[in-house]
């Protein structure tokens, strides 16, 4: 098995999760936020969205510069679920492209021109890919439960659901 | 610059991998930990929820989780019954405890062994991929802390790249 595959099993597993938390979304609360510094729902949203095509995006790149980190807010909870999907499939489509070799070859970010610093591609893929997305996805359901949206199972049970119960 | 020509030398084991991403993280979940007002434990966003201090000690009992499913004898009924002590500076000592005990176990474990099935919520998982999903698992819990940090009023360390208080350069991801 390439090591590809199973980042690729792990990514549509955990996006049938993320799917159930962004398919919550309501579509009237896209400014709400619970502190002035926080991002809103829409932003939060959209960004969890775009994770997967963006990172594998730049993950096909020798050196990437850092980006500014603005996020724009989604206008709608279909922008948000679109974009998701669209995003995933890219996401798959590239990465089934990486050989192990790629894949533990270097990665670098720079800063103005500088590099600040340097993994292999499966450590970007494993850390901002990934585990930065389930990061975010906690934050998510911060704010869903704040709505009083019901929550459903992430990775065991909720206090609305319980799989194993 | 942070550089690791050992990755081009030779890919790193499965257990490598674990520890040098479990060893980030913690070090991340500490970082928040430190950062939450010891008086504002009580911080609950919605009636549902739990408390800061009961998020907070989920993230440091965790590693005894962790532990457990290294050794291959997971007892999740004495796991989930387990109370918070009264104090952030309790769980924050029971954090670093616990992840002293984890690594030691951890790494005194074989890759053969963590290749072994534990009998968790009532399925036969490999050691490892418990281990993998106890780790996501917790990042999903310190997702959930860091809006309660940034509730609290406290200001938010980086966590994968810049928050709101810790622009870009200040702090570099991964």
């Amino acid at each position: 098995m390439r090591i590809v595959d199973s980042i690729l099993m792990e990514m549509d597993q955990e996006a049938q999760t993320t799917k159930r938390l962004l398919e919550r979304i309501p579509d009237d609360k896209m400014g709400w936020k619970p502190h002035s510094k926080s991002h809103s729902l829409g932003q939060l949203g959209l960004h969890i969205a775009s994770l997967p095509g963006g990172i594998a995006a730049i993950a096909t790149q020798e050196t990437v510069e850092a980006p500014n980190f603005s996020q724009a807010e989604a206008k709608s909870r279909q922008e948000i679920l679109d974009t998701f999907s669209k995003s995933m499939a890219g996401a798959k489509d590239t990465l089934n492209k990486m050989d192990d070799a790629r894949l533990m070859a270097m990665w670098s970010l720079t800063k103005n021109g500088k590099t600040v610093m340097s993994i292999p591609r499966v450590a970007l893929l494993r850390s901002i890919l990934m585990n930065h997305n389930y990061h975010h996805r906690g934050q998510l359901s911060v704010y869903l439960r704040m709505l009083d949206v019901p929550i459903p199972s992430i990775y065991g049970p909720s206090a609305d659901e319980n799989p194993f119960g | 610059v942070s550089s690791n020509p050992k990755y081009e030398e030779h890919p790193m084991t499965e257990k490598e991998a674990f520890s040098s991403v479990h060893e980030r993280e913690c070090k991340t979940t500490s970082n928040l930990l430190k950062a939450f007002p010891a008086n504002k434990l009580d911080l609950r966003p919605h009636e549902k929820s739990r408390s800061a201090k009961e998020l907070a000690f989920v993230l440091a009992h965790q590693e005894s989780f962790f532990k457990q499913a290294a050794e291959g004898t997971i007892d999740l009924a004495s796991f989930m019954t387990a109370q918070p002590p009264a104090s952030l500076d309790e769980i924050i000592q029971l954090l670093e405890k616990n992840h002293k005990a984890f690594e030691e176990t951890f790494q005194n474990t074989s890759d053969d062994d963590l290749n072994k099935m534990v009998s968790f919520a009532g399925q036969n998982m490999r050691r490892l991929d418990v281990l993998w999903a106890g780790q996501f698992d917790l990042i999903h819990h310190r997702g959930q802390f860091s809006v309660y940090l940034r509730m609290s009023g406290a200001k938010v360390p980086s966590i994968y790249g810049p928050t709101a208080d810790q622009p870009v350069g200040a702090a570099t991801a991964a």
